[in-house]
């Protein structure tokens, strides 16, 4: 099919633009106004990928709206976004060196092996937090088991390298020695913060790496 | 990571640990020594293990487990006469590593666990292993 002229240069230009979308909050007009323009150049472009009108109400998550993998990103420029978004969860103090020992498992035989620990994780976490909350609710405060409960978090958390859950752990653990039923609470309250940010984080790092790895597999498949 | 340097039959684990993400992650450590991996969900399932005439040589055991604790497991499997079994003791805390050892465990690791001294471990416990089939 013959190229539309402008079209691989508009293409390229709003490619590197949704990369940053992960980095920079769109209004909703801007927002808008790009999925359309996206949405003309496919129809122009390939015109055997449909995109449904109702891709065009997006809400202003743009780590929600996923991409072809590789087909239109730019893969050098992806490769970049991901080292300069795990780089970030290392300098503000997300993650720590237990993720990196996780990175050092993943080969050919478990590809997959840190987004399978990290969903364990993200599916175990929102339990144990739900029984903490629980457990703070009941009469008589049963510290023995808020002690238990967090530790087990902890433990999960430090497995993945999750170094400020882990900490905020640390001060529930202190407080429940303390039998501090209100500083268990603020502690408790925290956590859940943490969790959810890290929860967002990882999501977002966990789908760029899975629109790098078809051309990946394909790389390493031809070595 | 290296894992050349094990050689000869597998090394048959068993990892005591009711936490499925501990699980996860030390199953796929010793999946690269080529060890052949049993999980038990607490202390009462390994030691059931034994009682059915399972045989292993190293265990990885946690402490905090429903239903019997780590260092009980370890008491109750030294008891059955297993003492060649190398039992490794596995928790987040250091002051915990007075109980495994007391129980019967030849070492203490504390988590989250290093992951590059698991294979010493492994080679020490393949090459007790050899030796003994010599």
């Amino acid at each position: 099919m013959p190229d539309t002229p402008g079209a691989p240069l508009l293409r390229r230009r709003l490619v590197t633009d949704m990369v940053d979308w992960n980095m920079v909050l769109l209004t909703r007009r801007e927002l808008s106004i790009r999925i359309k323009i996206l949405h003309v150049i496919n129809n122009i472009l390939f015109p055997s990928i449909y995109m449904p009108s109702s891709s065009l109400h997006v809400s202003l998550q743009p780590s929600q709206f996923s991409l072809p993998a590789c087909t239109i990103m730019d893969y050098s420029t992806l490769r970049r976004q991901i080292t300069f978004m795990k780089k970030s969860f290392f300098d503000q103090g997300y993650l720590d060196e237990q993720f990196n020992q996780l990175e050092e498992l993943q080969d050919e035989s478990s590809p997959n092996f840190v987004e399978e620990v990290v969903a364990l994780f993200l599916k175990d976490s929102p339990r144990l937090l739900t029984n903490i909350e629980h457990t703070i609710g009941k009469y008589p405060q049963d510290f023995h088991r808020l002690d238990s409960l967090v530790h087990q978090l902890k433990g999960s958390g430090s497995s993945i390298g999750a170094v400020r859950m882990k900490n905020e752990c640390s001060v529930f653990k202190a407080h429940c020695n303390d039998k501090n039923l209100e500083g268990c609470r603020r502690s408790l309250q925290r956590m859940k913060r943490e969790h959810a940010t890290l929860k967002q984080k990882l999501e977002s790092y966990f789908q760029l790496l899975r629109q790098v790895a078809p051309r990946e597999h394909a790389v390493n498949s031809r070595k | 990571m290296t894992t050349s340097t094990v050689q000869g039959s597998p090394v048959k684990a068993l990892i005591v640990e009711d936490t499925p993400i501990h699980a996860f992650i030390l199953s796929t450590i010793l999946r690269k020594f080529h060890c052949e991996i049993t999980v038990a969900e607490n202390g009462n399932e390994a030691v059931q293990l034994f009682l059915e005439g399972k045989k292993f040589d190293i265990i990885f055991c946690d402490k905090e487990m429903p239903v019997m604790s780590g260092p009980e497991a370890i008491e109750k499997i030294r008891a059955l006469g297993e003492s060649h079994v190398k039992i490794v003791g596995v928790s987040a805390g250091y002051d915990l590593e007075q109980s495994f050892m007391s129980a019967g465990a030849d070492i203490f690791l504390p988590k989250p666990m290093k992951f590059d001294v698991v294979g010493p471990i492994i080679q020490e416990v393949m090459n007790k292993k050899n030796n003994s089939m010599v």
